[in-house]
């Protein structure tokens, strides 16, 4: 299981990695699944479980917040929550 | 061989860029397209080039950093967007048919500011007469490709922030060589090549963007693939088609070396090896060079011409006894035409940050033989 955040851009994405990788966040940017790429085809960064809430405080106060946050189950089905 | 031909493109370039590209070329896939690991190493590349592109240059955000094929195309890029059909338009006396050409294509009504050479304080005047008569955009390059003429950017970025008239600015001759500061100019785009100041391979090029344009190329982005229209995010908005990975893997070590080195380093050390050289052509009768009076406003470049001398004859001479230069009218018959050159055309001398003081001794020397044979 883990958290997905989508942004607007790969371009955005990665700089939301990097912002992550940087606070000590281990994020990685991955093709997002299908029901997480509501436009087409979309990259997302993948966080673990555990840093998510981290995460959306470190993205939030950096100024370049994500537009979607996915939970990814292990079996595969995808699930928006709230940011 | 001597190369003083940089204006054009750098021939040298630091080791890194060339292993670079061969290790792209085997190793990069298609930016932003598969999740493999190819593919997000080469979306890496590209992001760590726009993220050091916008440090050296001053922009925000990467995302503003577009890639393009060249200065060329980042223009066209940039005077689609901001100019409409019939437009009116004030450039500089110094444009490159890389501006003269898409506004034309646009039947822009141009009105050309500045014609006097090394002239900063007048350039402004006449920049400000104009935008006093009103227009709907400045495109002006910051640095002459011909005579390495730094014009006065800021000052005239400043008189269209007041007025609210959006600016280009082609840094072909500028990036890499003269300190930009995008958020500081305020204008709507800059244009750059990768090949020249930035020592990246051919085929790359740069444009700085305050705000999505309007995109020369529709296609796939690997972005919003559920659209039929271009995303209205930059920077997949202006870069359908797949990236040229390899060359920006290049770039990205020129921009590194440009970074490390700095552009007031480079500038300074071109400016001396400029001297030198007006001081060795001085002492060859015959030559009119365009040289700037008290300096400051001219780049390591340039032109000259020679008593009875064909310029094109001339510059294959050069090129016969090993010396590159370009010879006639640089793709900017405008800026000869300002400086009373579009007849005879001139030989341009440009360096880089390769060029070195025993080059120039060898290329005055090399020059005064042949001037010594009368041409036939």
């Amino acid at each position: 299981m883990y958290y997905l955040f989508v942004f607007a851009s790969l371009t955005r994405t990665q700089q939301g990695a990097r912002q992550l990788n940087r606070a000590g966040v281990r994020a990685a940017v991955v093709r997002s699944p299908r029901g997480a790429a509501q436009d087409g085809c979309t990259h997302g960064v993948r966080v673990p479980a555990e840093d998510a809430e981290r995460a959306v405080q470190i993205l939030r106060t950096s100024g370049h917040p994500a537009g979607h946050l996915f939970l990814v189950r292990r079996d595969g089905t995808v699930q928006e929550v709230a940011l | 061989m001597i190369y003083f031909d940089s204006a054009a493109t750098t021939l040298q370039k630091p080791r890194a860029v060339s292993a670079a590209v061969g290790r792209a070329v085997r190793t990069l896939a298609s930016p932003g397209r598969g999740g493999h690991p190819s593919a997000i190493e080469a979306a890496e590349v590209l992001y760590e080039c726009r993220e050091l592109a916008a440090g050296l240059f001053h922009v925000q955000e990467p995302e503003q950093v577009v890639f393009t094929h060249n200065a060329t195309h980042g223009l066209n890029i940039a005077v689609r967007s901001v100019v409409q059909p019939g437009g009116r338009v004030i450039t500089s006396g110094y444009e490159h048919n890389a501006v003269v050409r898409p506004l034309q294509g646009l039947n822009a009504r141009v009105r050309r500011a500045n014609r006097r050479l090394f002239h900063p304080d007048s350039c402004v005047c006449a920049f400000e007469r104009e935008l006093e008569r009103g227009a709907d955009a400045v495109v002006v390059n910051h640095v002459s490709n011909v005579f390495g003429y730094v014009q006065p950017v800021e000052r005239i970025a400043a008189l269209c922030r007041e007025r609210g008239v959006p600016l280009i600015v082609d840094a072909s001759q500028s990036a890499g060589v003269v300190d930009l500061d995008a958020q500081a100019l305020g204008a709507r785009f800059i244009a750059m090549p990768g090949h020249k100041g930035l020592y990246g391979p051919q085929g790359t090029g740069l444009l700085l963007c305050m705000e999505p344009g309007e995109p020369l190329l529709l296609g796939g982005t690997g972005s919003a693939s559920l659209s039929p229209r271009m995303p209205d995010f930059l920077p997949d908005r202006m870069e359908a088609g797949t990236h040229n990975a390899a060359g920006v893997a290049g770039l990205l070590e020129g921009l590194r070396f440009v970074a490390h080195r700095t552009p007031a380093a480079i500038r300074s050390r071109e400016e001396a090896l400029l001297r030198m050289l007006v001081g060795e052509l001085r002492k060859i009768s015959g030559l009119r060079l365009y040289a700037a009076p008290d300096g400051g406003c001219q780049t390591g470049v340039l032109s000259f011409t020679a008593e009875q001398r064909d310029c094109e004859a001339l510059g294959a001479e050069l090129g016969a006894r090993g010396v590159a230069v370009r010879a006639g009218l640089h793709c900017a018959p405008q800026a000869h035409e300002s400086a009373g050159t579009v007849d005879t055309g001139t030989v341009r001398v440009s360096f880089s940050a390769f060029s070195t003081a025993a080059e120039v001794r060898r290329f005055a020397r090399i020059l005064r033989e042949i001037l010594t044979v009368p041409s036939t």
